[in-house]
């Protein structure tokens, strides 16, 4: 095992392969041989909305030897784990200090890294994370619980403003719209300090955040995520995050200070 | 009166709640709340359904708060007596195997300083 794999490795401690639970999931429609149709038309709620519903996981990428880059030494994860901007041409539009701050940690092998910690990941990352996340959508609110951690998220779909001068927090707060079929949803007020990817990619509290949820088929979710954070990006800048969704399974226990006893070795260069 | 190893295992309780509580709660009018004249939720009105026809339990809940607080206030959140002893309400108490009746002896002893929350972790 490489150093940097080991690094990376430390953020993902729980055993994974033997717990998974094999249950049909409810209302997923199936081939001749009793498989999940993830081509199937978008299923939709009562409202007619889509419904975003389901387990879901962000397109794992093959795994390679470098950690940072691309897969997590354990679970297979998406090159947006490790570097949000790993698609964008020319890559994330860091101010100065941004730049600085990636470039030390990444030479320092993520040894700083808030989950590498177990402490929380914040709302990007918890849509890049490998492990899953599920999604249970109603009228009024959109419930985001992400594995890692047993955390939860909500986006308020009931007309409610984004709140003023919010007190800074890991997940932020979230309103959502429908337009047409695609969910839009704002963010704002999250805490300075925040890490975006594994290679230190800062987030601050000036942070406005935009997504746009587009259910395609059964089996696909297209998040375009759109960061506007000017103290530490020159620029705003847009990613697109592939879920696929994982049927007939269900989340697990996952936390990351269970008997944690990586961080210690974590010694970075 | 509270004993003083209720005030002891109180404060090591609130040891494991502690993040700035007051200055984030929402003040943001719930949807779908019935609310008498005075515009204050009607707790009283009967319990709503979901399209199903079954009772719809959603909602934020809190723990009937019966843990009175000192005579200077709250040191942090206030708190359900089945929070610090979840047989409070069982009659007799609750029926331990001698090996749960001795460590619950023993965490109680000690103030229950090696509770998991407040150690922040799964020990």
């Amino acid at each position: 095992m490489t150093i940097q794999r080991f690094a990376s490795a430390l953020c993902i401690v729980a055993p994974v392969f033997a717990q998974w639970i094999n249950y049909p999931t409810p209302g997923t429609p199936r081939l001749p041989d009793g498989s999940p149709n993830l081509s199937a038309p978008t299923p939709r709620t009562a409202d007619h909305h889509p419904d975003l519903s389901g387990i879901w996981q962000l397109e794992p990428a093959p795994c390679t030897a470098n950690a940072i880059q691309g897969c997590g030494g354990d679970y297979p994860g998406a090159p947006e784990f490790g570097n949000i901007g790993a698609r964008l041409s020319g890559g994330l539009p860091y101010q100065s200090w941004a730049a600085d701050f990636v470039k030390n940690q990444t030479s320092d092998l993520g040894k700083n890294d808030p989950v590498a910690l177990c402490k929380p990941s914040g709302a990007l990352r918890l849509l890049t994370y490998p492990p899953y996340r599920k999604i249970i959508q109603t009228p009024v609110v959109i419930v985001l619980l992400s594995e890692r951690d047993v955390t939860y998220r909500q986006i308020f779909t009931d007309g409610r403003p984004l709140p003023k001068d919010p007190s800074p927090s890991w997940n932020g707060y979230s309103v959502g719209q429908w337009q047409g079929d695609t969910l839009v949803v704002e963010s704002v007020g999250f805490r300075d300090g925040t890490w975006l990817d594994r290679r230190g990619s800062p987030m601050t509290e000036a942070a406005k955040m935009i997504e746009k949820f587009r259910r395609t088929n059964f089996g696909n979710l297209e998040i375009e995520v759109t960061v506007d954070d000017p103290k530490a990006y020159t620029k705003p800048w847009t990613v697109k995050l592939h879920q696929l969704l994982v049927p007939d399974t269900e989340l697990l226990d996952y936390y990351c200070n269970d008997n944690e006893k990586d961080a210690v070795h974590a010694v970075g260069k | 009166m509270r004993s003083a190893n209720d005030l002891v295992s109180l404060l090591a309780v609130t040891a494991a709640f502690a993040f700035p509580i007051a200055a984030q709660w929402v003040k943001y009018p719930t949807a779908g709340v019935p609310r008498g004249p005075d515009g204050k939720p009607n707790l009283s009105a009967p319990a709503p359904r979901a399209e199903d026809g079954h009772p719809n339990l959603s909602g934020l809940w809190g723990a009937e708060i019966n843990v009175p607080c000192p005579p200077d206030g709250c040191a942090d959140l206030p708190l359900n007596r089945q929070f610090l002893v979840i047989g409070s309400r069982v009659e007799g108490g609750l029926p331990f195997q001698p090996w749960a009746a001795a460590i619950h002896a023993k965490r109680s002893a000690d103030n229950g300083k090696r509770t998991a929350n407040v150690l922040c972790a799964l020990k």
